[in-house]
């Protein structure tokens, strides 16, 4: 019984098991392998020659690919500060009692969901010099005379797309604090009321370390995603001007298909996917000895 | 005091629907604005003379010499193919072998949690490459059959584990007298655990689908031809190489908005709720 029970349930996990090994563990040891190898792509045709190392040593000395990361760390630091920040923010508004809440936390999810590429659609109209919304309201506002030309300025390039990436960090940030905010029992801040704390010493005291595993999880998950940011690069900027833009994934891209060099782009995929974890296990022993003390 | 604490909640709260609301506002008034009339249009904020014209253009609806809206078509086809069907698999595959770690006693239950922080961690570009190599050698390119293959399995481990972590929640009980008045186990997953679960097989297909919907870059290598392009890279044709105008432009990021925008509304609570569960996963 228990062992036809067990042969049943092998069976039947089968094909899923089947399909995580053949489509994301056999490639990702295989983008090791290639790494390894000097990879040419000519006319259907693949041609190996064997390099040890060298890639990694070539990435590691390579000017373009730190600069795309220090690129990608901009994103990453303002997106935990300042989308984490503005996401609190925007948690503790949704929290309070409100006409029609539910479908205002629909429409701060709508950055979240929308299709990245339609995302980066979005952000090019808005910053665009003649016709977008930015010009216009900063103009109509009085902060500048002129229409910037956001995206094509080598000093507003940058932080344009940066703003267009906290626009879908912070909602992510609000929904997530949202969720924590509802797990707090009301009695605890009628308890500091009682004792004479006003909203703001609540909020300090009561909202903010509770909700400490949620922004330590914001953190991890907003590294990690970020690292992801292609789309906004990749159709908006396309890396430039100049290459101020590009972006470590936008990186990968570039070298393994416009400049066919799979080999190199497996071993930045490695080298990537090094940092990211070492982060992140930074973050969580940071974090951890942190809660550990309290 | 009081009255002070609501202005600044209601500006807040007014500040935040702006931010949301205005960017896709600006692209939506755009895409019903004519050609001649941005400048228009954008002194505004709407456009003088609104029209639907761009969505009949971008979907080819009008006769003449719109190619672009017929590849547009096509695409959004494709799209909805590949996101129904990963949606449909993905979770069938997902139920079998939820049911196969919490009933059946297959010792495999860490590895969900790997599968879901690997896929979760994972940047896309890394998986590309060799799956590019792989599939160009098995002649598998461009088609949709194997972009939704790559699809299910980015997705197949969160389904596991929502679908999993909420058959633990229903008591063994609930199958155990079927089984042992003769009901087969699958019978007993079919009939009794499927429909007490049906939240968690909801939540998990908002996700799938929504996934399978707006992936870009596996989509942008793997597919070259109207045959298995999706919709996200011919809105990226809209927005650079086959340039056009931005009216045409924007009806199609509009369009592609759709289900995203109607499961923001329509499923808000499940969205909600499967984000907090997928990030305190992590």
């Amino acid at each position: 019984m228990e062992k036809r029970k067990r042969r049943l349930g092998y069976l039947i996990i089968l094909p899923a098991v089947l399909i995580l090994i053949l489509v994301l563990l056999f490639p990702l040891l295989y983008a090791f392998y290639l790494s390894l190898f000097n990879v040419r792509f000519f006319r259907g045709k693949i041609s190996f020659s064997f390099v040890g190392l060298n890639n990694y040593l070539d990435v590691l000395i390579d000017r373009t690919w730190w600069r795309s990361f220090l690129n990608t760390g901009y994103f990453v630091i303002f997106d935990v500060t300042v989308g984490i920040f503005l996401g609190f923010i925007g948690a503790l508004i949704l929290n309070r009692r409100l006409p029609l809440k539910s479908l205002w936390i629909s429409l701060v999810l709508l950055p979240y969901v929308l299709p990245p590429i339609v995302h980066a659609l979005i952000w090019k109209w808005a910053f665009n010099a003649s016709y977008g919304f930015i010009n216009h309201t900063l103009i109509l506002f009085g902060v500048i005379e002129k229409p910037i030309s956001w995206l094509t300025n080598p000093n507003w390039v940058l932080p344009s797309l940066i703003v267009a990436n906290l626009w879908q960090g912070t909602a992510f940030a609000t929904i997530i604090y949202l969720g924590g905010m509802k797990s707090i029992p009301d009695e605890l801040y009628e308890a500091a009321k009682i004792d004479g704390a006003g909203r703001i010493q609540s909020v300090w005291y009561i909202t903010v370390p509770l909700l400490k595993p949620f922004t330590q999880l914001l953190l991890v998950m907003k590294t990690i995603l970020t690292f992801k940011l292609f789309e906004l690069v990749y159709a908006v900027t396309g890396g430039g001007p100049a290459g101020l833009t590009r972006v470590v994934s936008f990186e990968i891209y570039r070298t393994a298909f416009e400049a066919y060099k799979f080999g190199r782009a497996s071993a930045m995929s490695y080298i990537l996917l090094g940092i990211v974890s070492l982060l992140v296990i930074l973050y969580r022993k940071l974090l951890f000895t942190y809660a550990g003390e309290e | 005091m009081r009255i002070l604490y609501k202005i600044v909640l209601v500006v807040g709260l007014l500040l935040m629907m702006l931010t949301s609301v205005i960017p896709i506002y600006w692209t939506f008034a755009t895409s019903i604005s004519k050609d001649r009339d941005l400048s228009k249009t954008s002194r505004n904020w709407f456009p003088p003379y609104p029209t639907w014209e761009n969505y009949r253009n971008v979907l080819g609806l009008t006769k003449g010499v719109y190619s672009v809206g017929h590849q547009f078509r096509r695409t959004i086809l494709n799209s909805i193919v590949v996101s129904v069907s990963v949606t449909i698999v993905t979770l069938f595959l997902a139920v079998l072998a939820a049911y196969a770690i919490e009933r059946l006693r297959v010792p495999l239950r860490e590895y969900i949690s790997f599968f879901v922080v690997l896929t979760q961690m994972l940047p896309p570009a890394i998986l590309v490459i060799p799956i590019y190599l792989i599939f160009s050698r098995l002649n598998l390119l461009d088609s949709k059959l194997s972009l939704s293959i790559v699809y299910i399995a980015l997705n197949l481990p969160f389904a596991m584990w929502i679908v999993g972590s909420y058959f633990r929640r229903i008591p063994a009980s609930m199958e155990e007298a079927a089984i042992i008045d003769g009901c087969s186990y699958l019978k007993a997953l079919w009939k009794i655990l499927l429909p007490i679960a049906k939240p968690a097989l909801f939540t998990s297909s908002i996700f799938i689908f929504l996934a399978a919907w707006n992936e870009f870059i596996i989509a942008l290598v793997l597919t070259t031809s109207l045959k298995a392009k999706t919709m996200p890279i011919s809105v990226a044709e809209f927005m650079g190489r086959f340039y056009t105008s931005y009216p045409l432009m924007t009806a199609a990021g509009i369009i592609s908005m759709i289900p995203p925008i109607v499961f923001a509304i329509a499923f808000q609570p499940f969205l909600v709720e499967g984000l907090a569960k997928g990030a305190v996963k992590e």
